[in-house]
């Protein structure tokens, strides 16, 4: 059988054209090799990851579960349960808020949560809605952290343990997530991993990659007055931006563990977003009044076509800019100016074949724009974007993904992005490549180099090292550079015509 | 105290390992605690080992009844007693940390719906080996002991877990549980099991029927291993394992979930031949065979049982298959 697959690849190589039809025309093949990555990282990693366990000191409990219920089918309550009953960290107290409408449903749910002096149930009269449900939970905690679990998904057994263990090394933790996955729909195979990238607010902006497990300080919850019901199918992701935008900097904190399974229900957001369209409307809604509270103009929130439920924001600033190319890139501003379309902010072309002259910027201009080497932009949005991204609050300084010559892309940039970096290589190396999350993604990055940068006037101080050919690197109190994923730029050689390369990119 | 717990001992032919035993089960504190032993007709110097124990109370057997129907001579007349409310099975080659059956007795009492425990058992002779902390069946649908042969994990290492069940080496049932468990005109350990798979049989009707079964690793006891079947060879284990395996199977095992688990119950079958093999010599998979084939002859008597043991199923299809796949830990 090996010899007949080692043949057939040395028949089809991945990077020809016939060998990307055949992988495209049997997708099965790649994602049982996914599959068979995540079972051995299930088998073999996973097992050795764990923290020591560590007791529950003092009576009262660290952690509240609040699990808001509605009609729970039986097949999913009892693992749930089960998985809560037998955590191996004992500290913790759960409330099940059960609003079910279904009087056997009910009576099963009560029958269960008798079976453990830890669960706490409380029967609501009427279903208000998740938000109403969970907001009727976390009024009954009496521990300082709250843990969200839905009401179908199901917990590692040492979840609680590997929260308690981080909160105890670090007290003044307001928001801790985790690393999550799929849980098949009969609840017995796991796919599918997130492996989620470290903390970064700018994160935020594509959707909430916190979720799941969250676990929050329960002040912080009662402060922005606990979920709010018109977000409900979002009401997490809203919960969390505005406890972001409550205007002082949050200790959020990343368990690079897989701690939560998300069940593939009939009826749940795992499977597919049709399931729930309201939760995109309520994703979309919750991040344009984010937007709106922080001051930031935007053009409208569009809904990326992948991953699910991703969102698209688009910041304008409509000011004067001046577009830099320097060096080698002087060349290539007809080129860009070719691809820019429809700009909201005013762009003025500046071309510095000596190299970067900050003295040139003209003084109305805003915002500048440099590129160090010539990059040519794939979407006619791309100036617009970077000037509207530095609008956001505690962005510094803006660069695009770039392709092919990319910073971002390199390997130690990209073990920034989950400290698991060593065992999701080894998995990929086994055919794997559902382990990290895309990399076109916003995110603050620790450095930029001197390739395709966008700053505000008063950051101008930053040009300077990049015009030195030094990287820039800046740490978070000064604000972050961010990588802004949905802008692609490729590297072209400039010494070919622009009139080719326009042709190029239209 | 009213909450009284019977200690249940069958012995067959044990005579050089009973006195450890008894003596475990007499030094047991914190508890108020009957002692009953059954001896299977043994051959050997029992008779006089037992006299040295006037409070054990003896029953003499002239024929051996085989560990199943022993175990339910012995739980019928401890039941007899109404303040007897906890039941623990000790097999004559185990001994029993003095906390055991207080700490599994103040487990029971705290927490609800509990029809099984069972401590961390522990090597007799190296405590630093494991013998089990529970019982499950894979998903293969065949019998495991988990944690066999692992080294013991450092203090703190365990918790609380519930599980699959409980191995009949030291474990303890209460009574609720032996009375409500359905198909019981055949004992409560099925008595045409004779020997082996019986426990899994209990722990599995347990679990079909929402009883939960719970690992406590503060009770402790040590296990010696399978000291009357050396006396038998293991081709006898081999042979009764085989036999009872498709009753086992059979008896408990949702339509659903049988079905679902086929390709697996195939590997399964696959794998335990080869292990049979390496193990014990090429003739052991064929015993294995034929007593499997023997088994699946004797299956039609177990139909009334499975219909009612089904009638009273309170578990999801799926949730059993997920048991099944993970060690037979809950959750």
């Amino acid at each position: 059988m090996r010899r007949v697959i080692s043949l057939l690849k040395r028949l089809l190589p991945a990077e020809t054209s016939r060998g990307q039809f055949v992988r495209r025309l049997i997708p099965g093949i790649r994602w049982s090799a996914a599959r068979k990555g995540y079972r051995r990282y299930i088998r073999h990693a996973e097992p050795g990851l764990w923290s020591p366990r560590i007791s529950a000191d003092g009576a009262s409990p660290l952690l509240c579960v609040v699990i808001p219920l509605f009609n729970t089918p039986e097949r999913y309550l009892a693992p749930l349960l089960d998985s809560l009953t037998n955590q191996s960290f004992a500290g913790f107290e759960a409330v099940l808020a059960d609003a079910s409408t279904d009087p056997t449903c009910a009576a099963f749910i009560k029958m269960r949560a008798a079976l453990d002096d830890r669960f706490r149930y409380l029967r609501l009269a009427t279903n208000g809605g998740i938000s109403a449900n969970t907001n009727a939970a976390i009024a009954l905690a009496s521990a300082p952290y709250v843990v969200f679990v839905d009401h179908d998904d199901l917990l590692a057994r040492e979840a609680l343990n590997e929260v308690a263990c981080r909160l105890s090394d670090d007290p003044t933790i307001d928001v801790l997530y985790s690393d999550e996955d799929l849980l098949s729909e009969d609840g017995t195979r796991r796919r599918s991993p997130a492996f989620k990238p470290e903390w970064s607010p700018h994160l935020l902006l594509h959707c909430n990659f916190t979720n799941h497990l969250s676990v929050i300080r329960r002040s912080l919850i009662d402060e922005v007055g606990g979920l709010r019901t018109e977000c409900d199918g979002a009401q997490d992701f809203d919960l969390l931006l505005r406890l972001h935008d409550l205007g002082r900097p949050l200790n959020v904190a990343h368990i690079p563990l897989v701690l939560y399974h998300w069940r593939e229900a009939a009826s749940s957001t795992a499977r597919s977003l049709g399931n729930k369209t309201y939760a995109v409307d309520a994703g979309r809604k919750a991040m344009a009044e984010h937007l709106r509270r922080v001051g930031v103009e935007s053009a409208g929130i569009d809904v990326l076509p992948a991953p699910p439920g991703w969102l698209r924001v688009k910041p304008r600033w409509q000011v004067p800019v001046a577009v830099l190319g320097a060096g080698p890139a002087a060349d290539s501003m007809p080129l860009l100016r070719g691809l820019t379309r429809n700009a909201v902010c005013a762009p003025q072309w500046i071309s510095q074949p000596d190299g970067l002259d900050v003295s040139a910027i003209p003084g109305d201009a805003h915002a500048v724009v440099v590129f160090f080497q010539p990059f040519k932009p794939l979407h006619p949005d791309w100036l617009d974007d970077m000037v509207g991204a530095l609008t956001i609050p505690g962005v510094t300084a803006v660069t695009p993904l770039l392709a092919g010559h990319d910073d971002v892309n390199d390997e130690a940039a990209f073990g920034a992005l989950n400290p698991n970096i060593a065992v999701i290589r080894q998995l990929q190396a086994v055919g794997d490549t559902a382990f990290t999350w895309p990399i076109n993604i916003i995110r603050d990055v620790p450095s930029i180099k001197p390739l395709v940068v966008a700053v505000r006037r008063d950051g101008l101080g930053l040009l300077d090292p990049l015009a030195a050919g030094e990287s820039v690197l800046i740490s978070p109190d000064q604000g972050y550079l961010v990588s802004w994923g949905l802008q692609r730029m490729t590297a072209y050689d400039a010494s070919k015509s622009s009139k080719q390369a326009v042709g190029e990119a239209s | 105290m009213t909450n009284k717990v019977a200690f249940c001992v069958v012995a067959w032919n044990n005579a050089d390992v009973l006195p450890v035993c008894l003596e475990s089960l007499q030094a047991q504190s914190g508890v108020d605690f009957d002692i009953y032993l059954l001896d299977n007709g043994s051959s050997d110097s029992t008779r006089t080992v037992l006299a040295d124990y006037p409070h054990v109370k003896v029953t003499w057997s002239s024929t051996n009844h085989g560990f199943a129907r022993g175990n339910n001579i012995l739980i019928r007349q401890a039941l007899d007693d109404p303040n007897v409310q906890y039941v623990a099975l000790i097999n004559s080659d185990a001994t029993l940390d003095p906390a055991w059956a207080s700490s599994l007795v103040d487990f029971a009492e705290s927490h609800a719906n509990v029809g099984s425990l069972q401590g961390l058992t522990l090597d007799y002779f190296n405590h630093a080996v494991v013998d089990s902390t529970h019982i499950f069946v894979n998903s293969f649908l065949h019998p495991q002991q988990q944690g066999f042969g692992e080294p013991r994990k450092p203090p703190g290492g365990y918790y609380p877990l519930k599980v699959f069940g409980v191995n009949a080496a030291a474990c303890m049932y209460t009574r609720t549980m032996i009375e409500s468990l359905p198909d019981r005109q055949h004992g409560f350990f099925d008595e045409r099991f004779f020997m082996y798979v019986e426990d899994a049989d209990v722990s599995y009707r347990a679990l079909i029927c929402g009883w939960d079964s719970w690992f406590v690793p503060d009770a402790i006891a040590y296990h010696m291993g399978s000291t009357s079947t050396k006396k038998r060879g293991s081709e006898y284990s081999l042979k009764m394992i085989g036999r009872n395996l498709p009753a086992m199977v059979y008896k408990n095992t949702p339509r659903g979930v049988f079905r679902r688990s086929i390709p697996h119950v195939g590997l399964g079958l696959i794998k335990l031949l080869r292990v049979y093999a390496e193990r014990n010599g090429i003739k052991a998979p064929v015993m294995f065979t034929l007593a499997l084939l023997r088994g699946f002859t004797r299956i039609p008597r177990f139909t009334a049982s499975r219909r009612q043991i089904m009638a009273a199923k309170s578990i999801e299809d799926d949730y059993l298959m997920r048991i099944f796949r993970q060690d037979g830990v809950l959750g």
